[in-house]
């Protein structure tokens, strides 16, 4: 039996990691800790879970591995806090608001010899997994041209506060497409142009994320990662990429897999439920085989350094109005 | 495009084609087929000079426009031009001039002015239903253009290349909806294939009110692929979606055994059939077209500048496009 604690949930996505945890068979949520100023929401947590509310240091002396669900900013800290425990990390996304910070995370767990992973569960969606087994028989020729979405609603608290989260959409909602890009076509990001601003909330962090990119060998890339999708819209929103090859073109929705649901009362109004396979139950299992093994997850620390490069170079081509070669920020 | 319009001109009962000018063979069996009684020439010069008409339209490859469409308006003729109105913004200039200076009646085939989804839009907008625009995408999705005479839409000093040609759709649009573009950003890529040119191009936009726009338009899909348009809007009151991949009013499992295909589109009338039964209003009444020859400048100018930015791997300012 693996078990396993979470530190911090003050991301909503430890709702779905506990989820998946209490349904995997050979894994145990042993308990949760947060910050001392989150004590309240943590205990609610704790008691909603079923599990054990803890001060972090008994948590981490119990467990095998942690999943970080914190703010943003928070996330070296509590990385650090496990590593010193010797305690393998699943870290949300995005592993860090700074490369400085992302490096010194990787740097604290390859010292203490304990593995670091990053939460990117579209790695585990199935229409992109179905797209890299296309990409791995040629069926697309020479890939020319990606296009992805990852668009949702704007989450608020902590996410629109600088402090906090580092920034808003393109911190939030560049990495998951990023990630897929550079899982599918094993290249990095060379050079970033951004067109960010603040058009639909009144908040201190921007909510328009237009990204275009060219990876390292040459391949165009454009994003659209806003948080535009309207509070009453009929899901949280959505993530696509759209794959142009010499040989075939491939169009992936990866939340496309929904039921219409309408109800009268109760959440009145139109829903979509998803059945697809659920990607993070494919991210939790993953990880907890990884701790079991003792080999790096599916999604390194190390591989997400460069995540947060092209993040910053976003930031400074938005900030000069020009393209950013991600050289430049390293 | 001749044989759309054509079949348009057959449902406005103001209008008749009463000559066609065209270098290609086809042009007699074209008449008989498409307008029937209609003398044919093989130059327009001498159509201009000796058809009796009121009103040219120009349907040929977009580096004779300019020329065609001066010509026409020299002779005092009302001037239909295809879109893109010029390859050039220095043929746009002039022809904008001359239409000026002759003071016919003008207009540029942005049609997407006349699609009752995207004109739905714009009147949802306008209404105020989405707040303040933030953010908007356009995508426009297509094999490589295969008809062309000599394969001239491959030819990036004719046609442009897809930004011109296509995406040019939706940058009018977006012009329409929004107002004028401050600057743009795009990325490209082309193939040849089968001696055909194949582009994929994304373009960022920057609107004078800081609305953030994207329009993607495409050359590169195999050819068994239908043509597919989307655009949405999103503002800090709501959005608007629309996707022809969603767009499925009438569906046909069967062999249409070459006739016709029942899916084939549910327009009661259709949109090039608006635009040009408007345009022969304007022609009759002297009103100003929908589309003025300045429009279809500034929708040259926008694609000119994205065709600019994907060559410099810089942002273009649109207005110093041609200046």
């Amino acid at each position: 039996m693996t078990e396993l604690g979470i530190l911090s949930v003050e991301h909503l996505h430890a709702d779905a990691y506990a989820g998946a945890l209490a349904e995997i068979e050979d894994a145990d949520l042993v308990g949760i800790a947060g910050a001392d100023e989150h004590e309240e929401t943590t205990a609610e947590k704790a008691a909603e879970y079923g599990v054990d509310h803890l001060a972090p240091d008994d948590l981490l002396s119990r467990v095998d591995a942690v999943v970080v669900c914190s703010a943003n900013a928070a996330h070296r800290e509590w990385v650090e806090l496990a590593a010193e425990a010797g305690v393998d990390v699943l870290c949300e996304k995005p592993l860090a608001p700074t490369v400085e910070d992302a490096q010194a995370m990787v740097d604290a767990c390859d010292d203490a010899g304990v593995h670091l992973g990053v939460a990117l569960p579209l790695r585990f969606n199935q229409p992109l997994l179905n797209a890299h087994d296309a990409l791995e028989v040629g069926q697309l020729g020479d890939l020319k041209f990606l296009s992805g979405t990852n668009r949702g609603q704007m989450p608020g608290g902590w996410f629109a506060d600088p402090e906090r989260s580092g920034g808003g959409a393109v911190m939030d909602h560049s990495v998951h497409i990023l990630d897929v890009v550079r899982w599918l076509t094993g290249e990095n990001v060379a050079e970033v142009y951004a067109e960010t601003g603040t058009r639909f909330h009144d908040i201190p962090v921007e909510d328009v994320n237009l990204l275009s990119m060219e990876l390292t060998d040459g391949t165009q890339f454009t994003l659209d990662g806003s948080w535009s999708k309207p509070d009453e819209y009929d899901t949280w929103g959505g993530a696509t990429l759209k794959l142009v090859g010499d040989d075939g073109v491939l169009e992936v929705d990866c939340f496309d897999q929904t039921i219409k649901q309408t109800r009268d009362s109760g959440d009145p109004g139109v829903h979509q439920l998803f059945w697809g396979p659920d990607a993070d139950r494919g991210l939790v299992e993953d990880f907890v085989a990884a701790v079991r093994e003792d080999r790096p997850p599916e999604k390194t620390g190390a591989h997400a350094v460069h995540d947060i490069e092209v993040i910053q170079a976003a930031y400074e081509s938005a900030e000069r109005g020009e393209p950013v070669a991600v050289s430049e920020v390293v | 495009m001749a044989t759309t319009h054509a079949g348009s001109y057959a449902e406005i009962a103001d209008a008749e084609i009463v000559a066609v000018a065209s270098t290609g063979d086809n042009r007699d069996e074209f008449a008989s087929e498409h307008a029937s009684g209609a003398e044919t020439y093989d130059d327009a010069e001498t159509m201009l000079a000796e058809a009796d008409i009121t009103m040219v339209d120009v349907c040929t490859p977009t580096p004779t426009h300019h020329g065609f469409a001066t010509a026409a308006a020299e002779r005092d003729l009302a001037v239909f031009c295809e879109k893109p109105m010029t390859r050039t913004m220095e043929q746009a200039d002039d022809l904008v001039e001359t239409i000026d200076e002759t003071g016919v009646p003008a207009s540029v085939g942005h049609v997407l002015r006349f699609f009752p989804a995207y004109v739905t839009a714009k009147e949802r907008i306008d209404a105020g239903e989405l707040g303040e625009l933030g953010t908007m995408r356009a995508e426009r999705l297509s094999s490589p253009p295969k008809y062309g005479a000599d394969n001239w839409f491959s030819d990036f000093e004719q046609s442009g290349g897809v930004v011109l040609d296509m995406a040019i759709h939706d940058l009018d649009y977006l012009r329409w909806v929004v107002g004028e573009v401050d600057r743009v950003f795009a990325r490209s890529e082309e193939w040849d294939a089968d001696g055909h040119r194949h582009q994929h191009a994304g373009v960022d936009l920057r609107f004078e009110d800081g609305t953030a726009g994207y329009v993607e338009a495409s050359w590169g899909y195999p050819d068994e692929m239908d043509f597919t348009t989307a655009f949405e809007f999103a503002g800090d009151d709501g959005s608007l979606e629309y996707d022809t991949r969603d767009e499925r009013p009438v569906d046909f499992t069967g062999d249409t055994g070459g006739e016709m295909d029942p899916a084939a589109g549910a327009f009661r009338v259709s949109p090039y059939t608006r635009e040009l039964r408007h345009f022969v209003e304007c022609v009759e009444t002297g009103a100003e077209p929908a589309v003025t020859v300045e429009d279809g400048r500034e929708a040259v100018r926008i694609a000119l500048a994205a065709n600019e930015s994907a060559e410099r791997g810089e942002p273009v300012q649109v207005a110093e496009v041609g200046r």
